[in-house]
């Protein structure tokens, strides 16, 4: 959480030197401090939360496809995109019941359910605002992107409780509330450094595949990870009715836990049903689709972009779904 | 075989069909109603009869028909046997229960009074020939057959439509998601004149995605039934007879006070519920299907009749156009689907996550938006047509003095918000739509088109889309405001995931909305947004604390609601291509105005009846103190320690007297006139024309208090005659076994 200012992180495996954007940016483009005093407190606790900044980091390495990747826009693009994110989670936190996000109180139980409905208000609209100085294109593709995460949320609340929630409307929810924001950060990262339309292209379609394989990636370790590792219960989705990609191929092949899963269930019923799911072979096929996605994600760029920014954009891949491949791939390393 | 020429052939005489013959006869077209069998006949129904189609059947001349059936007065909702709620329908509206068997006939005699032609037959085949005729082929029993020929056939031959069968087979048929099933029974006891709902339904320990109920058709003979949808589409239903026998012994058992014994009058009958409308597949060049055949079946409710009865008007409605004008028949699906916008939606997740609640049902009593079935049920029920709703009548009156385009300007906006609403999010629909409606939206909207008009513009397609934006931004927080602030059940997390989703569904529409005019316009939403999150994060801390100033409170309403106005006038000025100095005292008159309004929405507020009163005692609860509620409390020390103890249902009204009697309100009143003249100045600082429509709807927020006085000095005066009438609330929560208890509130 502390880190030292001035030190800061880079991106593993890339060619270029990119800073992440720091906290101080990201709180200084929000204008927290301009803000009522009610809403800066919350506003500032969340910004202070902010993780890896992986999709900030989408944009400023997909920057480099264009002539201009040093612009100043392109920055600010960056912390508005991670503010849209960060809207996301305030929101997620009130959908999912979430009590803990990176080992903090969530900014629910700091300031109370209202206060998480506010900023994220309140965040969604400053990412609006930063885009619409962008000019009419970028605002627009926000705004297109803001409704798609909404039906994508939508369509999963929907689902919710359904034991026979099928792999096309997972890929529909999660194509919404995910896969969308990554594709308008790699867009953007090319079109405000300048970079030729059909590069922008290309770098919308890597964004949306590489935020299929992260979601992907994240569900499984909702399954597959200890509270020790993601800061949240194990296989929480469970209880909330969220039966994400492993769920729904175990449930193709284990008759019988749609029903195990209709009972009402405790915190104590996870480890079964988690032993279940694994045994039913969900967690490995969900495991093929991730790196299926990541590989097309890799190969886009690869294929379609200059070597260095591809070098760079697939490392920001392959980092997002190493703790995936660390499980799943251990006696394969070398097949990769 | 004997061929018979008409101008349309109805396949099926349920309400459907017999309502789109009647219509079509009555106007003069030759129409043939076939249907398989001897009237009357039965027809497994829960017979209700909402408002609605009680007034469609007026439009019928059945009026003297209904007025012998029973009559229903509203819905009352049993929760586990325990606590009840009963809904009223609004404005003296009364529902009726009609069985069927008499309820179809009467429909049908309808049509044939207005020269329909009746054939008993089974429609066997349709084709559809080259010379814009189709001809139906019917068998009559006995080996006859006949050909109907006819320009347009309406398949109104119900859920399992076999009209359905023979022009879509290529279309898979969909899974039944829900069915009903329903018997005559003879009660003990008299019954009450309302539908009763009973949830939550639990059949061998399973509580299933539905409800019970007992809808009376006479005194001591009730339709008693259960519905459910299925809870996976992979599941066997329970079993329906099953299900109902174990719904009939709980009555038995737990309401044994309210009906005394129950015998069955004949064996019961069960049917799928038709809710799988599709506006594409509903109609083609030539053919309409209507009533459960379209699967109009409303998939909240259950209610059947109305919209069957209503999709066969507009079934006749299309057809008489196409003879006029030669609309084609096609739009037909489209028509409905707008009228009807939770037609064929799959609500089928609510009701499951209902079912998730074990504690819900006993909390439903809580004031929470929309919980799974009891509570939509509840919401939608009572409630069919968006109510009468205060700013609609109040805008449409206003612009009803206006020029010709501002008024139609304003029905474009919301038009298309509407349809707009009830294509993408049809979950939200019903709250999103009351919400926005109820609480500004239209008055937001007004502001962006009347300042368009006052500059001396043209409303066009960014005036529109403005407009749009601005009336989004109503719901954000009153939805915002509905999210619990302490105890969080499953219930309150369920409602909160709910107002969350909707809440960012009604920013990103904003959002959408503006970004289609341009940055600058998106810039100004984002300002004003921005405010409202400010205001709202104010409010929440400011809760409980009696001693807020007058000061903080207007601090807080102009950036909530003056800063919503400020854009709507802002943004409509600049549109019409006035100038920056033009805009800016816009802004300002936004600005002044919408502190007026929110002022004048609080004496409303103090003064509605006792209905509408829930609303400030919900306000009052979560320690949200309007300015006249704190100015009272600062003078009146009573009250305030009346407030902090905590407000109670029965005390509301004699608080509201208490207020009253400090004289808080004609201070606001006086704040509301200072606010509406500063507005008035602040437009003649933009050197407008002397009369223009903003200072129209400055003069309306004005009034709109001086007709609050006018309402209370005629109800000072007709008090002592209509106090009788007036003790009961029109919408009471009332414990059933442990009288007096005031829990429900809570």
């Amino acid at each position: 959480m502390n880190q030292a200012v001035g030190r800061q992180p880079t991106i593993n495996g890339s060619p270029y030197e990119i800073c992440l954007v720091s906290r101080e940016e990201i709180v200084l483009a929000a204008n927290a401090g301009e803000l009522a005093s009610e809403l800066s407190e919350p506003v500032g606790y969340v910004l202070a939360t902010t993780g890896k900044r992986l999709r900030s980091a989408i944009v400023l390495s997909s920057a480099h496809a264009g002539p201009d990747p040093h612009h100043q826009d392109v920055r600010t693009g960056a912390i508005a995109i991670e503010l849209g994110h960060l809207a996301t989670l305030a929101h997620d936190d009130i959908l999912d019941d979430g009590t803990v996000r990176r080992g903090t109180d969530t900014v629910g139980v700091a300031y109370g359910s209202l206060a998480s409905g506010y900023v994220g208000g309140a965040l969604v609209v400053r990412a609006s605002e930063l885009m619409a100085t962008f000019g009419e294109e970028p605002m627009r593709v926000f705004a297109r992107t803001a409704a798609e995460m909404c039906s994508g949320q939508m369509a999963e609340f929907e689902d919710s409780f359904d034991t026979t929630r099928s792999v096309e409307r997972y890929y529909l929810a999660i194509a919404g509330k995910t896969a969308s924001l990554f594709e308008v950060a790699a867009w953007l990262g090319g079109w405000l450094a300048g970079a030729p339309t059909a590069t922008v292209n290309s770098l919308a379609r890597f964004g949306r595949e590489f935020g299929m394989a992260f979601q992907i990636a994240d569900d499984i370790l909702d399954v597959l990870a200890p509270i020790s590792e993601t800061g949240k219960l194990q296989a929480k989705d469970l209880l909330q009715g969220v039966y994400s990609l492993p769920v729904i191929y175990a449930l193709q092949t284990d008759r019988e836990l749609g029903a195990a899963l209709e009972q009402p269930l405790t915190q104590a019923d996870l480890p079964k049903l988690v032993a279940r799911i694994r045994a039913s072979g969900g967690v490995v096929l969900a495991s093929h689709e991730c790196f299926r996605r990541a590989r097309r994600a890799q190969s886009i760029v690869h294929e379609e972009l200059e070597p260095a920014v591809a070098t760079s954009l697939a490392a920001l891949v392959e980092q997002s779904i190493a703790p995936i491949t660390r499980r799943m791939k251990p006696k394969h390393a070398d097949a990769a | 075989m004997p061929l018979e020429e008409t101008d349309t052939v109805v396949v099926g005489a349920g309400p459907a069909g017999s309502a789109c013959a009647a219509m079509l006869a009555e106007r003069g077209h030759a129409v043939t109603l076939i249907d398989q069998h001897h009237f009357p006949r039965d027809k497994a129904c829960g017979d209700g009869l909402s408002p609605t189609a009680v007034a469609a059947l007026g439009r019928l001349g059945l009026d003297i028909f209904l007025a012998k059936a029973q009559v229903i007065e509203g819905y009352r909702v049993v929760l586990d046997h325990r606590r009840e709620r009963i809904i009223r329908y609004a404005h003296g509206a009364r529902g009726r229960c009609v069985p069927r068997a008499f309820l179809d006939q009467a429909i049908l005699n309808a049509a044939l009074a207005r020269g329909a032609h009746f054939v008993r037959g089974r429609a066997r085949a349709l084709e559809f020939g080259e010379d814009r005729k189709a001809t139906v082929l019917t068998a009559c029993g006995e080996g006859k057959q006949l050909r109907l020929v006819a320009r347009q056939v309406v398949a109104s031959d119900g859920a399992t439509s076999a009209m359905r069968g023979i022009v879509q087979a290529d279309v898979p048929s969909q899974a039944v998601r829900a069915w009903g099933i329903r018997g005559y029974y003879a009660t003990e006891r008299a019954l009450d004149d309302f539908f009763d709902v009973y949830v939550p339904l639990e059949v061998q320990g399973t509580k299933l995605p539905g409800y019970g109920w007992v809808f009376p058709v006479g005194e001591r003979v009730a339709n008693i039934g259960v519905g459910y949808f299925r809870r996976r589409v992979a599941d066997d239903f329970p079993n329906l007879n099953v299900a109902l026998d174990a719904f009939v012994e709980e009555l038995r058992h737990r309401e044994r006070r309210r009906f005394g014994d129950i015998q069955s009058l004949g064996r019961p009958t069960g049917s799928p519920l038709a809710t799988n409308f599709h506006a594409k597949r509903s109609s083609s060049q030539m053919l309409v299907f209507a009533g459960d055949a379209a699967g109009t079946t409303d998939p909240f409710t259950g209610e059947g009749i109305a919209p069957a009865i209503e999709s066969g008007m507009l079934a006749a409605d299309c057809i008489q156009a196409s003879h006029l004008r030669g609309v084609s028949l096609a739009t037909y699906g489209r028509k409905l689907a707008v009228r009807m916008p939770r037609c064929g939606q799959d609500f089928s997740s609510l009701a499951r996550l209902a079912t998730q609640l074990e504690d819900g049902a006993h909390r439903l009593t809580s004031r929470l938006w929309m919980l799974g079935i009891p509570n939509a049920v509840l919401a939608i029920a009572s409630d069919p047509d968006p109510r009468p709703d205060p700013h609609r009548t109040a805008v449409a009156a206003l612009l009803h003095g206006m020029p010709a385009p501002v008024a139609a300007g304003m029905e474009s906006v919301e038009r298309e918000l509407l349809e707009e609403i009830a294509t993408s999010f049809p979950l939200a629909t019903p709250v999103i739509a009351r919400e926005t409606r109820s609480h500004g939206g239209p008055v937001y909207a007004a502001t962006l088109i009347c300042a368009v008009h006052t500059f001396g513009g043209e409303p066009g397609e960014e005036a529109a889309l403005g407009a749009q934006a601005a009336e989004y931004l109503a719901p954000f927080p009153v939805l915002l405001g509905g999210i619990s602030h302490c105890r969080r059940g499953k219930l309150e997390k369920l409602n909160d995931a709910l107002v969350v989703l909707i809440a960012d569904f009604a920013i990103s529409k904003s959002i959408a909305a503006v970004s289609r005019i341009g940055p600058d316009a998106a810039l100004q939403l984002a300002q004003a947004a921005r405010q409202v999150c400010e205001a709202g994060m104010m409010t929440a801390a400011d809760r409980y604390d009696l001693h807020r100033t007058q000061d903080r409170y207007i601090d807080s309403v102009e950036r909530m609601i003056g800063s919503v106005f400020a854009f709507a006038a802002g943004l409509g000025a600049e549109l019409a291509g006035a100038s920056p100095s033009a805009v800016r005292c816009a802004r300002r008159y936004g600005c002044e105005l919408g502190v007026a309004y929110q002022a004048s929405e609080d004496l409303i507020e103090l003064t509605a009846p006792v209905e509408g009163q829930s609303d400030l005692l919900v306000s009052l609860r979560r320690g949200v103190y309007s300015l006249p509620v704190l100015i009272a409390a600062g003078r009146d020390r009573r009250l305030r320690k009346r407030l902090t103890a905590g407000v109670g249902y029965s005390e509301i009204s004699e608080i509201v007297q208490r207020i009253r009697l400090t004289g808080a309100m004609d201070d606001v009143r006086g704040l509301v006139d200072q606010r509406v003249e500063s507005a008035r100045a602040a437009l003649a600082a933009a050197q407008c024309a002397t009369v223009n429509e903003l200072t129209g709807l400055a003069d309306w927020v004005g009034a709109r208090t001086d007709q609050l006085q006018r309402g209370r000095e005629e109800a000072a005066a007709g008090e002592v005659s209509g106090s009788a009438a007036n003790g009961t609330p029109v919408d009471t929560f009332a414990t059933l076994h442990s009288p007096g208890e005031d829990s429900a509130w809570q």
